[in-house]
């Protein structure tokens, strides 16, 4: 089979590979079967397709190669551009496992926890996580669920929401404040919880597209095993944001091919009887025109973000940018799809739940676009960090 | 990405980067940027020396021309660097243009005879790209007619970069069969250069009016012939390089741009905090910086392309262009803005990098002309 395990072949053979193995891999129908599919049917297909992608050795690409990764940016990118292409699905029940988990195992987690926890993502845990708070969103390090350190376990008691896929998961990444006379950032620390652990109550709540994927976590007397601390008491915050970066950063790889793809999508719908490019002069080739150097501009970004994280931007200041750039323009060129489509692109119809957000179905992937300008820190926590870390802007004065 | 020829290391492009700041900004401090604007524009003859004897006029030339051996990637660090002070130096038009279009298509007795002079900065030298730029219609037109065994150039055309102070001048010219790329000494018989004085006074553009100018064979730098388009090459590389100067030069602009405004805003205070504390201001700031960012990185990947390819590189130089230089140009709308009276006056700094960054937009293709080829790059 091609591909198994080669992070060392040149790139023109891993992408002809990848290639190839969508085309006998990648069932051609998928869209239409998973429009309107149930649930239960959504998982099968995700751990299934994940399977398929383990086997061939492109789950996982991004990570260390003693993980089961270990292909360069280069590759990676290859592999993620060669998928998007061929419109596979995103692997999106295990984002935050294969993305956040492993981001925050690699940087803080002990040797055990490094042990275990990445085969077990590799045999298709799903992870959730568990940070936002009805009284802390942007404002994340006010946070309340309290955990008391009892023996060698913490008690756990609180509240969390907005939880991605947590009906779904095995384990959850939790922000908890384990000291509540420290200033806000330093009495917090970050736990491994398992879903099923008694006094865990979730309760799934319905969103803007009709889906039931983000939820509500109820946490009475949960019982947290002192070794599932992720770095030290107390430490929590700053493991939180190697947590936010992995986020903010090194997903965009696959996120900027997808744009891509979208991308050429529009340039379908937008050409000429014979496939000839519509003229700058027209409202449509110039939004075309702009919208591709915006899309190029990012994928480039991207690249460099990872290769160069010490170039002139301060750290963690780089995947802002990114995050921000990724997702505003995300909005224009779905809003773009929408305007092409016009009125009719207004009747109901369903995307398939794995899509990317630039499946074709605008109007749909126009809304899914504040999945992106929301979560993992606002639009407009993103120009605060932008202007702090990188520019050296004061602080908003305490009110 | 790695190990590409024409590819340049970060720590060696850091050291060119490094110096040609350093030397602009020594040579080059704001006050001779507006002396230069108070002038009306001529190119800074000070500032050229000294780039030429720290061997940054001829950075991108063999070492046997007197060059430095680099790659266009290191030439766009300069550009970056001058585009930081708004300086007025012939680096565009004789080493980017002119060292360019001889080291591209040049017969060694042309490249042994100029390269050298213009390296080392005692000849300058230019391109007359103009037309190549323009609208189908516009007057800009130079015809190339064969007679008595050698060419005559016949037309206008007209913002030429440093005309005025260039004894070379490449000028292209339509044949029946495509493009011709003549060379031509600035007394040539005929020729006549007439300044063109331009809102930003930091850079001239000039025009050129040729009645009949005789132009030997061996003076013809690159001919079309059915099936073997090599002025049109050579025209295509050169509009490239061309693009991309312009884009380096934005994005120094846009950064310095960035710096003065974020110097600004922390040590203005109104309502008794700096202004940079205020949200409307710190994210207008935000997106200053992520247009800087999006633009330095489509030029340094067309920089890169660049120094590969010269003539196949059209998609990666418009779509740089066209973004580096929009943005820019917004940027430093953004930055008067946030500058709020100060920005507005003559004394100031800020209108020389807000003049030039609306200029570069439309010097060197407008943005309709680079997205329609981006348009056509796609399709
Ligand atoms: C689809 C989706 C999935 C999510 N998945 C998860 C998940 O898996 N796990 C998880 O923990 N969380 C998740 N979240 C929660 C997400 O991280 C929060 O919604 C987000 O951080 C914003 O917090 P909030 O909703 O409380 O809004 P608020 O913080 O109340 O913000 C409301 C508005 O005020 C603005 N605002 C707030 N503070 C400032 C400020 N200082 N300066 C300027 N403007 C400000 C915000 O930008 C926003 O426009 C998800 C959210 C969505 C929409």
């Amino acid at each position: 089979m091609p591909g198994i395990r080669a992070p060392q072949l040149p790139p023109d053979e891993l992408r002809a590979g990848v290639r190839q193995w969508c085309a006998e891999h990648l069932p051609h129908d998928w869209r239409e079967r998973q429009t309107g599919a149930s649930h239960d049917e959504f998982i099968r297909f995700q751990h299934w397709w994940f399977g398929e992608l383990r086997a061939a050795g492109y789950a996982v690409p991004h990570w260390p190669q003693s993980w089961g990764g270990g292909f360069d940016l280069a590759r990676q990118a290859v592999i993620f551009e060669e998928l998007a292409r061929a419109d596979a699905p995103r692997l999106s029940l295990h984002f935050v496992s294969l993305h956040h988990a492993a981001g925050t195992f690699l940087d803080a987690g002990t040797p055990e926890q490094r042990d275990r926890y990445p085969p077990e993502i590799l045999d298709g845990a799903v992870w959730c996580q568990g940070f936002s708070e009805p009284e802390a969103g942007s404002d994340l390090a006010s946070l309340r669920t309290r955990a008391e350190r009892r023996g060698d376990v913490y008690v756990v008691n609180g509240q969390k929401i907005w939880a991605s896929g947590a009906a779904d998961a095995q384990h959850c990444l939790l922000l908890v404040r384990t000291d509540p006379s420290a200033p806000k950032r330093r009495g917090i620390s970050y736990l491994v919880m398992d879903m099923d652990s008694p006094g865990v109550l979730v309760r799934p709540i319905r969103q803007i597209t009709g889906e039931e994927h983000f939820c509500e976590i109820f946490l009475t007397d949960v019982r947290i095993p002192v070794g599932n601390l992720i770095g030290a008491e107390n430490d929590g915050w700053r493991v939180a944001q190697s947590t936010l970066a992995s986020e903010r950063g090194g997903t965009m790889i696959e996120l900027a091919e997808r744009l891509a793809v979208g991308l050429r999508r529009l340039l379908l719908e937008a050409a000429g009887p014979e496939g000839s490019p519509p003229t700058a002069d027209t409202v449509v080739g110039d939004r075309l025109a702009r919208l591709a150097r915006e899309a190029q501009a990012l994928r480039l970004l991207v690249r460099q973000v990872i290769t160069r994280p010490g170039s002139e931007l301060a750290q963690g200041a780089h995947a802002s940018v990114v995050k921000l750039y990724y997702s505003e323009l995300l909005q224009r060129l779905t809003a773009f799809g929408m305007e092409l489509a016009g009125l009719d692109g207004q009747r109901a119809t369903r995307r398939a739940p794995g899509s990317g957000w630039e499946s074709g179905a605008w109007l749909l992937d126009h809304i899914g676009s504040w999945e992106w300008t929301i979560p993992g820190g606002t639009s407009e926590i993103q120009r605060n960090i932008i202007a702090e870390r990188a520019l050296g802007l004061p602080r908003e004065p305490a009110a | 990405m790695t190990g590409r020829q024409g590819d340049c290391a970060d720590d060696e492009r850091a050291a060119v980067r490094d110096l040609a700041r350093r030397l602009v900004a020594d040579v080059f401090p704001s006050s001779r940027a507006r002396a230069v604007a108070h002038k009306g524009g001529a190119p800074d003859a000070g500032l050229d020396r000294e780039l030429a004897s720290a061997g940054l006029l001829g950075l991108e030339l063999p070492e046997e021309y007197g060059g430095g051996g680099g790659s266009f990637v290191e030439l766009a660090v300069v550009l970056e660097a001058l585009g930081e002070h708004v300086g007025a130096s012939t680096l565009l038009s004789s080493a980017v243009l002119c060292c360019g279009a001889l080291s591209l298509a040049g017969t060694g007795a042309q490249r042994e005879r100029w390269l050298p002079l213009l390296a080392a900065g005692s000849v300058c030298g230019t391109v007359a790209l103009g037309e190549w730029f323009s609208a189908p219609g516009a007057r800009d037109r130079v015809v190339a007619k064969r007679a008595d065994g050698a060419w005559e150039l016949t037309g206008r055309v007209g913002h030429v970069p440093d005309a005025r102070v260039s004894r070379l001048l490449l000028l292209p010219a339509r044949t029946p069969d495509g493009w011709l790329v003549a060379l031509a000494g600035s007394s040539a018989a005929g020729l006549s250069v007439t300044p063109q004085a331009q809102t930003d006074r930091t850079r001239c553009l000039d025009d050129i009016v040729l009645d009949a100018v005789g132009i030997r064979d061996a003076d013809v730098l690159a001919l079309d012939t059915p099936g073997a388009p090599d002025a049109t090459r050579l025209l295509t590389a050169l509009a490239n390089r061309a693009a991309v100067a312009v884009a380096a030069d934005s994005v120094g602009n846009a950064r310095r741009v960035l710096g003065m405004t974020v110097g600004h805003v922390r040590q203005r205070r109104q309502f008794d905090r700096p202004i940079g504390s205020f949200q409307a201001v710190k994210h207008q700031a935000a997106d200053m910086l992520v247009n800087l960012e999006t633009s330095a990185a489509l030029v340094d990947d067309a920089a890169r392309a660049l120094a590969l390819e010269p003539s196949s590189c059209d998609l990666a130089a418009s779509l740089a262009k066209d973004h580096a230089c929009e943005l820019a140009a917004r940027n430093a709308g953004t930055a008067l803005q946030l500058h709020g009276g100060i920005g507005y006056t003559w004394e100031y700094d800020l209108h020389l990098y807000f003049k030039r960054a609306l200029l570069n937009e439309f010097l060197f293709g407008e943005p309709r002309w680079h997205r329609d080829r981006v348009l056509r790059g796609l399709f």
